[in-house]
This record gives structure tokens, sequence and C-alpha cells, in this order.
């Protein structure tokens, strides 16, 4: 016994000098693998990094994560694009992807490596005052409560985002409260429901991580918002890291939740070298201390049996239910393009364009490839789910020297064709000339905003701002600052999307972006086509 | 002086660690390996360093991806594959067609059952659907299962319900049936018990489509069912052997029983070897007594009864112990028959 003790401690500490973890003496050795894992993978999987480091010291395998959004991830691997330069994909969930109709053989073996459910995580005070502290609601008291104004929520944009794509699915399938998987005449007869449950929604996201990030800042801003549906993980990690002045109550629908299983799978063509390579990664990520680590610092639930809950884990009462996914690709999409053009708070999207001398020729073209795709004329998957939706009004604002005259769209909920034409026709006359008044279009696209929600203030307003280069004319940072200083609340939570293109300043960019709660987007590299089509996530 | 056996121990155990890795470099892992695609609800067995090891001192390293075992016909790439070990004889026809075999083994058989739990189980025989074998197993009346699905009657509807109130169809948790056998076997015994015939197959596209998004290998949903229990599903369709194999290495969850099919049918899993080491594999596992009691232990059917007998013995399932014998067994289908009611399941699931 002593004996055994003593090797243990030994053991230990010549684990701990080398500083690699020693695989479990009863689950035999590691896989190992050597060079690099080329995984695809969505952006909520970044706080998995600390244990790839560890699984890297134990195979031998640098497990390297490209992110993209779901959508883009699904239309790559469907097209057979993915294959190129990457060896597997890594999503909170393939249910989407399993659905397409392209998607069978391009897809190996999968492992499940956690799970964690989609939930509404509320102000502790909010909650209370709702009588969800003790009592469990259903999907549609959730959604009664939102409708009546009685809280506001963020949650990501189904169409970007695996989380609010199940939530999605979760309270349509919750309502329609049939028991089933739902179809795609059952949708329409939801639209009422759904939409009073969308109307409390008052922040959108295009990822999960960064909802969860633009939350915390707005706890702490003029206008918050009170809850947050997301994945478990991401709420109690909230919790855990203390970013906020009260706590998330995490509630759990009664009727039941959609739960994201993150499966590492490899693509179908990979090399026997990343088969090796997957192998060892998924063996390891899979041992019950891997699954234990995984628990206790992402607070996702670990996928294997023999692993007792953390106590963070809810609900206390008992049962989860899991809620079906829709078991048919038709229906799996209705219900997104469905969000868009007919459940979601309708949007206000405000466009800066730069459209001064050096903007000319590929720039210019690039900018109206983007703005043409998002009008009608991409017509990929990710080109249908990012196009202009239905029930949107769209503001071009060019400006150079001067700002110019803004152009209004609105978007009729059915039959976009006539003003999805217009506005091709709009952007096809854009030309480039003169200089750079940055901070004065940014005036004169909030203050048009602060006009336009007076009048309409049921959408979600948000502003994208792309220029090529610095300020030359016009009011300069510092000025821009303290005119936004002074607006209302509402205009000022209202976020700008900076692009950083060409030689744009990116310290300025990203001072605009952390101000207003946006974003920046970089299409310094790419196409301005993918990153127009990203930032439709956010708006 | 002191010090003397610490120094003896960490000799010792440095020594130790040397000889083990040295073992290790002469042993398994230097050897090229044999590969298999495997059905997933296999894949446990294949990971058991003790079955590692009993391939080893034959001078084999057996590697295994798991994949649902109809996959394996159809989108799984055979070329690089030493063996297939689909869960069935229909599905190993289906892979013999995909890729020439050089020989078919059958080293085990598992019957289809349903992973659930006890107070289900009391709740579904108070409604008839569920009752005792003479023998003690729980046994599933498939017939008054098909009739609650087809009347779409859910759990919340069942009166005196507190076990699982939840408004969800009352619906067998299965894979996607043109990937896995295990679906495709369910699919084909509730064909049968409601006679064949177009009306049936409307009613048996149902038992699928109502369910929602499906896994693609009977591990994935039965794992779900270990980990998550009824916050996952009900009643889970799986084999016999994963049940077993839980049991054995505790990892059930509370209040967990195992319910079995009424009629049901034995899947015997077939080994499709594509060359002589796919073959020694196969061989293996019919003759080699290690391998064979290996899956017995592992909840596999094995030819001799008295090897996995005991095994069974061991797992309380329902407060009675597995029936060695099934009785209520139904011949495996006719081939052509489930081809064609499986292509026309995949073309409704999949338009």
């Amino acid at each position: 016994m002593k004996k055994t003790l003593a090797l243990a401690v030994v053991l230990a500490l010549a684990a701990g000098c080398t500083g690699k973890p020693e695989p479990n003496a009863s689950e035999g050795p590691f896989k190992r693998g050597s060079g690099t894992l080329r995984v695809l993978a969505g952006s909520e999987l970044t706080d998995l990094q600390p244990i790839l480091e560890e699984a890297k010291a134990a195979t031998g395998v640098t497990v390297k994560l490209t992110e993209i959004g779901t959508l883009d991830g699904i239309e790559r691997v469907a097209a057979g694009t993915a294959g190129r330069d990457q060896d597997a994909i890594w999503f909170s969930s393939n249910r989407y992807l399993e659905l397409h109709p392209d998607a069978a053989g391009r897809i190996d073996v999968s492992t499940k490596v956690a799970n964690s459910p989609v939930v509404l995580g509320l102000r502790a005070s909010v909650a209370k005052q709702l009588g969800w502290d003790k009592h469990r609601p259903t999907w549609s008291e959730i959604a009664t409560a939102a409708g009546e104004g009685r809280f506001t929520y963020g949650m990501t944009n189904p169409a970007a985002s695996n989380s609010g794509y199940s939530a999605l699915v979760s309270v349509a399938a919750a309502l329609a409260g049939t028991g089933r998987a739902l179809t795609t005449n059952e949708i329409t007869a939801l639209t009422p429901r759904l939409q009073s449950f969308f109307a409390g929604q008052s922040l959108t996201a295009g990822s999960s991580g960064w909802l969860a990030d633009a939350y915390v800042k707005r706890q702490a801003g003029d206008a918050p918002v009170d809850g947050l549906i997301n994945y478990e993980s991401v709420l109690l990690s909230v919790n855990a890291g203390k970013r906020l002045p009260e706590p998330l109550t995490v509630v759990y629908p009664a009727d039941g939740v959609v739960t994201a299983d993150y499966p590492l799978t490899l693509l179908a063509g990979a090399s026997e070298q990343a088969r090796t390579n997957y192998a060892a990664v998924a063996d390891f990520l899979r041992r019950p201390s891997t699954q234990r680590k995984l628990m206790e610092s992402t607070f996702r639930r670990p996928a294997v049996p023999g692993i007792t809950l953390a106590k963070a884990f809810g609900p206390a009462d008992g049962g989860l239910v899991e809620l079906p996914f829709p078991s048919r690709y038709e229906a799996a999409t209705a219900l997104v393009t469905g969000f868009g053009d007919t459940l979601r708070k309708p949007a206000r999207t405000i466009y800066l364009l730069d459209v001064s001398g050096s903007m000319k020729g590929a720039r210019i073209k690039g900018l109206q490839t983007a703005l043409l795709g998002l009008s009608g004329a991409d017509t990929s998957l990710s080109g249908s789910l990012t196009r202009f939706n239905g029930r949107e009004q769209v503001i071009m604002l060019p400006f150079s020297t001067t700002p110019k005259a803004p152009r209004r769209f609105d978007l009729p909920e059915t039959g976009r064709q006539a003003v999805t034409g217009q506005i091709r026709g709009y952007v096809r006359g854009l030309a480039a000339s003169g200089d750079t008044a940055i901070y004065e279009a940014l005036v004169r696209g909030l203050d048009l905003a602060r006009q336009l929600d007076a009048a309409d203030p049921g959408r979600f307003t948000s502003v994208v701002l792309l220029t090529d280069g610095e300020r030359t004319v016009g009011r300069t940072l510092a000025g821009f600052r303290s005119w936004h200083a002074k607006l209302p609340a509402k205009i000022k939570a209202i976020p700008v999307f900076t692009v950083l293109f060409g030689e744009s300043h990116v310290g300025e960019m990203t001072q605009i972006a952390t101000l207003s709660g946006g974003r920046t987007f970089d299409a310094r590299s790419g196409s301005l086509t993918g990153v127009f089509k990203e930032i439709r996530g956010y708006q | 002086m002191r010090r003397r056996p610490w120094t003896i121990l960490v000799t010792a155990v440095v020594l130790a660690a040397i000889g083990a890795g040295l073992g290790w470099y002469l042993g398994a892992d230097h050897l090229d390996p044999v590969r298999g695609v495997v059905g997933s609800e296999k894949a446990p067995f294949f990971a058991d360093r003790r079955v590692q090891e009993a391939f080893a001192r034959h001078g084999l390293r057996v590697e295994t991806d798991p994949r649902g075992s109809r996959e394996m016909a159809t989108t799984v790439p055979l070329g690089r594959y030493d063996f297939a070990f689909p869960g069935s004889e229909q599905a190993a026809d289906r892979v013999r067609q995909a890729r020439p075999a050089t020989g078919s083994y059958a080293p085990f058989r598992s019957p289809l059952a349903v992973a659930t739990f006890t107070p289900v189980a009391d709740l579904l025989a108070a409604q008839g659907v569920a009752r005792r074998a003479p023998e003690g197993h729980w046994v599933l009346d498939l017939t008054k299962l098909l009739e609650l699905a087809h009347q779409d009657k859910r759990w919340d509807q069942l009166p005196g319900n507190v076990a699982y109130p939840a408004r969800r169809d009352i619906l067998l948790t299965t894979t996607h049936p043109g990937d896995s056998n295990s679906a495709a076997v369910y699919a084909w015994l509730a064909l049968m018990r409601l006679g064949g015939g177009a009306g049936a197959v409307e009613q048996v596209v149902k038992l699928f489509a109502d369910q929602g998004g499906l896994e693609r290998s009977t591990e994935d949903p039965f794992e779900k069912y270990l980990a998550q229990g009824l916050n996952y599903a009900p009643l889970v369709l799986a084999y016999e052997a994963q049940y077993v194999d839980a049991a054995l290495s505790g990892t059930l969850p509370l209040g967990a029983t195992l319910v079995y099919l009424s009629p049901t049918t034995s899947s015997t899993h077939t080994v499709v070897a594509f060359d002589g080491r796919g073959g020694e594999v196969g061989r293996l596992l019919t003759t080699d007594p290690e391998l064979v009691r290996l899956a017995a232990e592992h909840g596999f059917r094995t030819a001799d009864e008295s090897v996995f007998a005991p095994v069974l013995a061991r797992v309380p399932a329902g407060g009675a112990a597995l029936p060695t014998h099934l009785t209520d067994l139904v011949d495996s289908p006719d081939p052509g028959v489930v081809e064609s009611l499986l292509t026309t399941l995949n073309q409704r699931l999949r338009s």
C-alpha cells in the first residue's frame, strides 16, 4: 500500500517535471500523431485552447483551429471545398449540416466531445421579479413575458450562429407543442407568438462569444439588457468570471431545450497522417481526466458517462427535456429564412460608404459586388441566408469630402424583388472622387438613426462604416467622441461595425467600434463580400 | 543511508517505466496496423486494452474507425480498410456489394433492445405497452408501441405520468435507418408488425421523421443515454451488448433498465474481410478463446452459450436477470424487402 502511494508520488513528480499530461494507468497510453490537425471550428470553441495545448503535449499533435461561422462552415463542407486546406471540422452541432443534401459523403468519423444546452440567463433580480428563480417557465411563458416587454434579452442571429438557431428551434418546437419534429407547414401558424417572443430581443450578434462579451459591456453602460440566450456553458462561465454586477440566474425552460454536442468530425478524403492525428486528439479529448477538466474549466457537460456533474449544472429540480430538431433540410432552412423575413424584430441597417478618390477602381468594384450580393445576386446558401430581409430598412449613405444625400430602401415582407432591384441600380451607380470626412459621415448617419428611431422605434438599428483610408477633412475622432457622449442612451448604444480596408486607421476604427459597442471586421486581406456577409449576423 | 529505500524505489520505478516502455516499443505499437471500419457499438470492445493485447499476441495491431453499419456501403471509403464489421448479415451483404470480400466471419450476435429507466418501464406497463416475460425480463409490445406512435400520443398525455411528463411523442430514439443497422432493423420489424404495404411504409417513415434529427451510428444516442439519462430521452434503441457493457463498467445512469422488443431479431455482427489480414481478425474473433471471452465480457452473445451466459447473469435489469434464450424471435428479414424499405426511407427522410 505504502509502496503504491510512493510510486504514485514519484510518478506524479515525474509528470510534474516534464509538464506533460500523464495517461491514467487504467486508460492505457496516449495515442500519438505528429504535425498539425487543421480544424475549421466555431468561434465558441476557442476557450478550449488550454486543453488543446495539453492535447499537444500528450499526443504530439498541434490542433490548429481556424474560426468560421457555423453557416459558412456548412457551406464549405457541403460544397466540398473545406477539405482543400482543412482536415476536420468542429462546430457545436452537426445537425444542420447532416440535413444538407450535399453533406453525405463529405464527412467521415465523428466524435462527440461535450454537451451544452441552449438556455436563458437572466439578471438575478429580473428572474426573481418574474418568479423564475423558483418556477421553471415554459418557452410559451417566456415568449409571452418577452412580448409584454417584461424583460429584454440578447441572442445570436440564427442564420449565423448555432446558439441562436438552437434557441429558435427550441421555442418554435415548444410553441408548436406537437411533441414531434417541426415541419415546414407548421411554421406559419406560429408567426404571431414567435414575433411576440422576438419583440423582446434587444441585442444580436453573429457569434455566441461576442454576444456574451457585448452583454457584459452593456451591463456597465446606460442601456443594459436583462437576459442572454446562449449555451449554458457561456452563461456559467460569465458567472464564474464574476464579470457582472449581479449574477445571471440560469433558467431551464420546462418544456425543453436543444443541446449542442460538439462533434469533432474528420472530413472525407483526409490524409492518413490527418486520420492518425485525428484519432489521437479525439482519444485524448474523451479521456475521463480531460472530460473532467473540460467540465471544470469551460462548464460544458461531459460527453462520456461516469463523470459526476459539478454543482453548477442545473436544473436543481430534475429533468431537462430534449426538444426535437427538424428532421428535414427544408424545414430547418425555412425556420432561418422565416426568422429573417417575418419573425425577428426588423432591422434598420445604415451603410456609411467611403466613395473618396482612393476607392476608385478595384475597391469600389469590390464594394459593389458585396452589396449586390446582399441584394439577391448571391444565391449560395450563405448568400440566401444573409441577403437583405423582408421588412428591413436599408440606408445607403455615401461620403467623400462631405456626407452625401442618404438613400433609404424599405423592403416589404414578401415580394422584395422590386426594392432589391432598386438597391442594385443604386449600388451600380456609386462612383468615387474627393476627400474622406469619416466623422462627418458618422454624425450624419447617427443623426439620421435618431430621427428614424423616433418615428419607428421597434427596429434593431446598426451602422456599418467602410472606409479605405484616414480622415482628411471635417470633424476628428476627438470631436466625434464628445458629440457621441451627449447622445441619448438608446442612440449611443447603436453599434457601429467598422470594416478595416485598404489603408484604414486601425486604431481609430477600433476606437469607434469600442465606443459604440460594435466590432471591427478585417477585409484588408480578404474580400469585402465575405466580411459584409459576416456583418449580417450582427445587424 | 535513510534515503536508501527511496533511491531503490526510484530506480525500480525508472526501470519499470523503461521496461514498460520497452515492452510497448517491442509490442503492438510497432506492428503495421490492420484497419477496420466497425459499427460504433463495437468501439468500446476494440478500445479495450486487453483486446488490443490479445490481438498483439497474434502479431496484429487493430485500428478501428466507428461508423454507421449502413454508411459502410455508401459513404465510407472502404478501400483503406482491411475489414468492415457491420452489425448484421444484411449490412454485411451491402458491404460485400460495395467491395469484394475475401471472407466473412460471424463471431457474435446481439439482439436489439431498448435502454430505459424503471419508472418509465412501469409507466409503459400500466399502459399495457411493456410487460414481464415469463423469465422475468421486461419486453416491449411493439404492436402497442406502434399504435401509440400512430396516434401521436405524447408522454404528458399518459395518466399518472410523473416519470417523464414531457410534451414529446412516445417514440423510440433511434439512429438514421439509412446510416445505421440498428435503426434499419427496427424499421423492418415495425414494417412486419404493420403488415407491410404502402400505408405501413408511411407509418414507418413517421417513426423516424417525427423524432427530428437523427444520429448516424448506434453508440452516439446510447452514449447520450449514459451521460445524460432522462435529460436525453426516455427510450433509446440499442444493442443488448451496449447495455451489458455499460452495466459491467458501472456507467449506467441511475434507475436504468433494459426492455427487449417483442418480437425481436438477433443481429449477427459480421466481419467482412477484404484481405488476409482482415480475415485474420475475423478468424481470431471467432476462434481465439481470449477474444471470445472478451467479446462476451463486452456483452456480445458468442457462439458458445457457456461463455456469455455467466456474463448476462451478472447484469441486473428490472429486478431479473437478462434472458439467455430469447423468445419471440423472428427470422432475419429478406434482404430484398429490407433494401427496398431502406431505399424508400432514405428518399423520404432526406428529401
